[in-house]
């Protein structure tokens, strides 16, 4: 009896409703190439585990550099130039060989599947304010790409280019902060987007951020726009923090631009750009604060509106390599992400109160969120 | 007025209808087709083939040569090309979206076993047949979307690492054996040389 049971078991083990098409061998590569060039990521990814000539066959460069050409999106991609000097090591610069660029090499396959590369990177949270009841955000939101404390009457969507101002014909949602000072940070992993460290290190391209930005006529407001170039994933050095959102700033790595609006002031909308061309080598990581209020205090959304938030890594028309670039401006928090900055001066400018802190936020974490009370960090609340 | 339109009438009717000028192919297992001009041009290799013969020298000409393909594919790429003769190629350019849908006809015309699915893909691809190419590679696509590893080794017959490494064995085996054969042949056989 046994015996029986263990053999239909075993039968029914290797029983599958999956065809045999034919036998893979006899087909040239040239016609499985077309045919996994319609395959979706994931479908790709497991052909890739199918057999060892499959994966050599999808991890070629080639076989992506197609790949991205039928997804539309070879935008992603370093231009031609760039990918024939990395594969020749032959670089702008570099005559001598004092650079080693033995292991200069564009992960082609990385930057197709990231989607973003070297195009106009966009933030991932608009997603959540479209599935929020009334497109608003109220408390905190966090994930591993983005960070909103919206206080007050929270921060919400507006489409067509947003009440109270001038449309504009390129903006088709902006996000409109409310009375109490409220932000929304987006943090980019550039190496997870698919810029290879080697290009952060020595060819130091530039990172342009730009978004469009206006008030409503009939209301006072201040906007805060500033970014931070960093080592670790999704922080917000505080130690720059407090005097970006004070002032306009333009350093190697902390940038700021800051504006306050008088009432009846209406404008058209503006375009804002952050733009980093001469930072330190070993940076990996892309914050971008966006901090408003409206300045009268009034329920609802009377704040700044922002739309259109954008970042771009920009490589040299040439192929250049650079000799590694030390940080001059590097502190305790980018050792000590977590920790107070030991060695803050006594002049410096003390941090407004209710200044955005960003603590660091450890990856693989579920997105939550949280009331805004408990949100708020334990030195707001000393100062309350 | 009826005169002039009778007038035209006779001039249609007296344009010449000429009749397409039709090519010989021929599969490596020595079967004939015939294939018309303007279906010709779906293939680029055949296309190319024929732009250096002139029209009047076709009737004398020897069939072409094909001769990594069977008959039975070969009819099957005459009958599509025929079928979508006229058609334009599809377009290689970065503006245009590669998202192919497969019309009804070709997917009806491509219910066929898989094994001459796959025969008829590497046809294409020997005739460069972008547009039946096209079809058959995203049929094949199809079948293989949201399977695992395993079974994509079974839809593709690929065997695994354990099954390629008795199989070397057993070819290793069998190559010894018939040298093993071959040299005790060669000690039992009498020495001729002088």
């Amino acid at each position: 009896m046994f015996k029986a049971f263990s053999s239909i078991m075993q039968s029914l083990q290797f029983k599958t409703d999956v065809p045999v098409i034919i036998d893979a061998e006899t087909v040239p590569n040239e016609c499985f190439s077309p045919i996994f060039r319609r395959l979706d990521k994931k479908s790709l990814l497991n052909c890739q585990l199918a057999c060892h000539r499959f994966n050599d066959l999808i991890s070629s460069d080639s076989f992506w550099i197609e790949y991205a050409r039928i997804l539309n999106i070879s935008n992603v991609l370093p231009s031609l130039e760039w990918r024939r000097a990395a594969t020749q090591k032959k670089f702008v610069g570099n005559e001598d060989n004092e650079i080693d660029t033995s292991s200069f090499n564009f992960n082609i396959k990385k930057i197709v599947l990231s989607g973003r590369g070297y195009s106009p990177i966009t933030p991932l949270f608009i997603s959540h304010f479209e599935n929020a009841r009334d497109n608003t955000i109220s408390g905190t939101l966090r994930s591993d790409d983005f960070s909103i404390r919206a206080n007050g009457s929270g921060i919400h969507m507006e489409r067509d280019g947003g009440n109270g101002c001038e449309p504009h014909p390129d903006v088709s949602k902006c996000f409109v902060f409310s009375f109490t000072e409220s932000s929304i940070s987006v943090f980019i992993d550039l190496v997870n987007s698919g810029i290879d460290p080697w290009i952060l290190d020595h060819v130091r391209p530039r990172i342009r951020i730009t978004q469009k930005v206006n008030h409503r006529n009939d209301c006072a407001a201040r906007l805060s726009f500033a970014a931070q170039l960093n080592y670790h994933e999704t922080q917000w050095i505080e130690r720059f923090g407090h005097v970006q959102t004070m002032s306009n700033t333009d350093h190697k790595r902390y940038k700021s631009v800051n504006k306050e609006w008088a009432q009846w002031t209406g404008q058209p909308w503006e375009d804002w750009t952050i733009e980093f061309d001469d930072y330190p080598s070993g940076i990996r990581h892309l914050t971008i604060l966006n901090e408003g209020e409206d300045r009268q205090f009034w329920r609802g959304f009377y704040g700044p509106k922002v739309a259109n938030i954008q970042v771009e890594v920009i490589l040299p028309d040439e192929p250049i390599v650079k000799p590694l670039a030390v940080d001059s401006e590097k502190c305790n928090e980018d050792e000590n992400p977590n920790a107070e900055d030991e060695d803050d001066d006594d002049d410096e400018v003390p941090p407004r109160v209710g200044v955005f802190r960003m603590p660091l936020f450890r990856r693989g974490r579920h997105m939550y969120g949280i009331p805004p009370a408990v949100a708020r960090h334990e030195d707001e609340d000393e100062e309350d | 007025m009826i005169a002039e339109a009778a007038a035209v009438e006779v001039q249609a009717n007296e344009a010449p209808v000429v009749a397409p000028i039709m090519y010989k192919v021929e599969s490596n297992d020595g079967k004939v087709f015939e294939i018309s001009d303007e279906a010709v041009k779906q293939s680029n290799i055949l296309s190319n083939l024929i732009s250096t013969c002139a029209p009047e020298d076709v009737a004398s000409m020897d069939p072409i040569p094909i001769t990594n393909v069977i008959g039975n594919i070969l009819k099957m790429v005459i009958e599509w090309c025929e079928k979508h003769k006229g058609e334009a190629l599809p377009v290689e350019d970065d503006s245009v979206p590669k998202h192919v849908n497969v019309p009804e006809w070709d997917t009806n015309f491509l219910k066929i076993d898989n094994d001459v699915l796959f025969d008829l893909i590497v046809a294409c691809n020997y005739l460069d047949v972008p547009g039946l190419m096209n079809y058959g590679c995203k049929i094949v696509a199809m079948m293989a979307i949201g399977k695992s590893p395993d079974e994509l080794r079974i839809i593709f017959a690929i065997p695994t690492d354990e099954e390629d490494e008795a199989a070397e064995r057993a070819a290793k085996e069998k190559a010894e054996a018939e040298k093993k054969a071959i040299t005790d042949k060669d000690a039992a056989e009498p020495s001729t040389s002088k």
